[in-house]
């Protein structure tokens, strides 16, 4: 087995608001391993974004973890001083997200950008740090680097934007990178690029990758293992593989079912009826139970905890256990 | 270069407006410029005399072409008060107002910039309430108040400067500094507040948007992070308010002259419009409005340096 890079242990983030503290993130625990692409999956709202920018130290303003222990390298991370962490944001963890059109900064251009993150955690001189620059971009399948390195984001396409923040995310080598959505404001054929290049990173430079999609199409072409989650904590997690064939989780299931594919043409399309409860809503039961087709009484009525049904695969469902042995 | 041309077409067109509009409005108020010269019980042949000398009794469209086709040749006739020539009177008052405005609004700018960032960067904490209240009560703070204050303790209480007497530069540069200084800091201090209020505001706004968080993804500190990435977006919208400011000084400023007693041009337009001196007056406006259009013009120039994506077409 490879050594665990990150280790997220029963993470719990609440949202300050007027009304009260609510909570976001409700025990999330899960680990990715070195040289792996985790993939989380999971409706808008149901905590992965905030899930990630706490592993970047970057929570908003009014959120807060309230308990657990996130640990990179086997140290605790969460509990680090600012400075500390801005020695690692950038450098040893980076981030991308999901705006490329408003994640650069307009007024600068492209270069003066990329080079600052090197020069501020390696002191290189800007003529090192633009040549570095140039070799990254070429590597992430920018052409005319130079030309693009002297472009003002607002000349840029969306796809070579994004291509701008992996080559930014990627400059100082990190050991992990977290893709926040990256392809979901792109054209079908510009995300499939940027997934392919996002393949080729993991492979090439053995950058561990944590990639985050609503979309359970894209991360089961991406990724090795994958997380599912909903309302703020983990259902389901297990190798890709298992989850497509084996998915145990109704909401699992619900989100490959959505999915169009060639053999469903014709028939009508599966949609999760609902949608994802607010954070001021708060069900006694399973969180599922009321947009769950399968749901009995004691779904309602009981929370289900996160059994394994099978080696490294999870599910938090009274039912998967049943299934799995039938 | 094509842009600078139909940029300089514009200009003129608006400033061949602006002289009608002021031509016509001071020919419509009442008051005979004769009357104010001569005074109320002059003759009948003595007030038409004069008229004729003045070239009053010509009809307004002719009396327009006659003045403007001189002021195309730079002349913008004479003073009817001080029998001298309008370019005269403006340019011998102009150090003064120069002066006062470069000295206001440098003043402004070194002071409100960093206390807007600050303000920012302790943004909920207690200097940040401290700065709102203090811009607060320099917004609601009259500055013909301040000046008077200044007179009182600076100038009357510590002797620092010699109120209602102004000495030129070239009579003493310290002197001159000496009592330019506080009026331009007088001048200043409403200035500073809008500005630390507007650059407040804007980069509160600015510190949502995504690149902020990018930046900080980058490993940057807060500090790092305002003053490389978004000051400058921060500071587009705050060049607009200084420009205004600027301009406005810029035609002088009539209360502060008036409480320091200063030979500036805004005391210059109040004598003016008393006498209905009527070359004098048109003379002022169309000095302030170039200089309104002219610093439109660099604050556009300045818009397109701090923002590529506005393009000058």
């Amino acid at each position: 087995m490879n050594n665990i890079l990150l280790k997220v242990e029963d993470l719990h983030i609440a949202f300050h608001t007027s009304k009260g503290s609510l909570p976001a993130i409700k025990g999330v625990s899960f680990e990715v391993e070195e040289g792996e692409i985790l993939g989380i999956v999971g409706e808008s709202g149901c905590g992965k974004s905030i899930t990630s920018l706490a592993l970047m130290g970057l929570l908003p303003q009014n959120s807060e973890i309230v308990s657990g222990n996130i640990y990179f390298e086997n140290k605790n991370i969460n509990s680090l001083k600012e400075e500390d962490m801005q020695k690692l944001r950038g450098n040893e963890i980076s981030m991308i997200f999901q705006e490329p059109m408003n994640s650069l900064n307009p007024v600068y251009k492209i270069g003066h950008q990329m080079i600052e993150g090197l020069i501020l955690h390696f002191g290189i001189s800007k003529k090192e740090a633009k040549e570095r620059t140039i070799n990254m971009m070429k590597e992430v399948g920018l052409a005319r680097a130079t030309e693009i390195f002297n472009s003002y984001p607002h000349e840029l396409s969306g796809g070579m934007r994004q291509r701008i923040m992996i080559a930014m995310a990627l400059i100082c080598k990190p050991k992990l990178l977290i893709a926040d959505e990256p392809t979901t404001a792109l054209d079908v054929t510009i995300q499939a690029q940027i997934l392919e290049l996002m393949k080729k990173i993991n492979r090439e430079m053995k950058t561990t990758i944590i990639f985050i999609s609503h979309d359970i199409g894209v991360i089961a072409q991406t990724c090795d293992r994958v997380v599912v989650m909903y309302a703020g904590q983990v259902v389901e997690q297990a190798k890709v593989d298992e989850i497509i064939k084996r998915g145990a989780h109704p909401y699992t299931r619900g989100l490959m079912e959505a999915i169009p594919t060639h053999q469903k043409r014709g028939t009508p399309l599966k949609a999760i009826k609902g949608r994802v409860p607010s954070l001021l809503e708060r069900a006694k039961g399973c969180s599922f139970a009321s947009r769950c087709e399968k749901a009995v009484k004691q779904c309602t009525e009981k929370k289900p905890l996160l059994n394994s049904i099978k080696d490294k695969h999870q599910v938090r469902c009274f039912l998967a256990q049943e299934e799995g042995e039938a | 270069m094509n842009y600078l041309l139909r940029r300089g077409c514009t200009l003129i067109i608006t400033l061949l407006f602006v002289s009608m509009i002021t031509f016509v409005l001071f020919q419509l108020i009442p008051g005979d410029p004769a009357l104010a010269i001569l005074g109320l019980d002059a003759e009948e042949g003595q007030i038409q005399e004069l008229h004729a000398q003045l070239g009053l009794e010509l009809p307004m469209h002719m009396r327009y072409i006659h003045w403007m086709s001189n002021v195309l040749k730079g002349d913008f006739g004479a003073s009817i008060r001080f029998s001298r020539p309008v370019v005269d009177l403006i340019y011998s008052r102009l150090p003064v107002t120069l002066s006062l405005a470069i000295m206001s609004i440098g003043i402004a700018i070194i002071v409100a910039i960093p206390l807007g960032i600050l303000a920012v960067r302790s943004h909920n904490k207690g200097s940040d309430y401290l700065i709102s209240i203090i811009t607060q009560l320099g917004m609601a703070i009259p500055s013909f108040w301040l000046g008077i204050i200044f007179i009182l303790i600076f100038g009357l209480k510590l002797g620092w400067f010699i109120p209602g007497r102004y000495i030129p530069w070239n009579e003493s540069m310290i002197g001159a500094f000496k009592s330019l200084l506080f009026p331009s800091l007088a001048m200043s201090i409403p200035v500073i507040a809008v500005i630390i209020r507007y650059l407040r505001t804007s980069l509160l706004e600015q510190m949502k948007l995504d690149y902020v968080r990018t930046a900080y993804s980058k490993g940057f500190s807060k500090k790092l992070v305002v003053y490389r990435h978004v000051l400058k977006n921060a500071l587009i919208p705050v060049i607009t308010v200084i420009g205004m400011m600027v301009a406005s000084v810029l035609g002088g400023s009539l209360v502060i002259e008036q409480v320091f007693a200063l030979p500036g041009l805004g005391r210059l337009l109040v004598a003016s419009i008393k006498y209905r001196d009527i070359f004098l007056i048109q003379g002022i406006v169309m000095y302030i409005a170039s200089v309104v259009i002219g610093i439109n013009f660099i604050i556009d120039i300045l818009y397109k340096s701090l923002d590529p994506r506005i393009q000058i077409k």
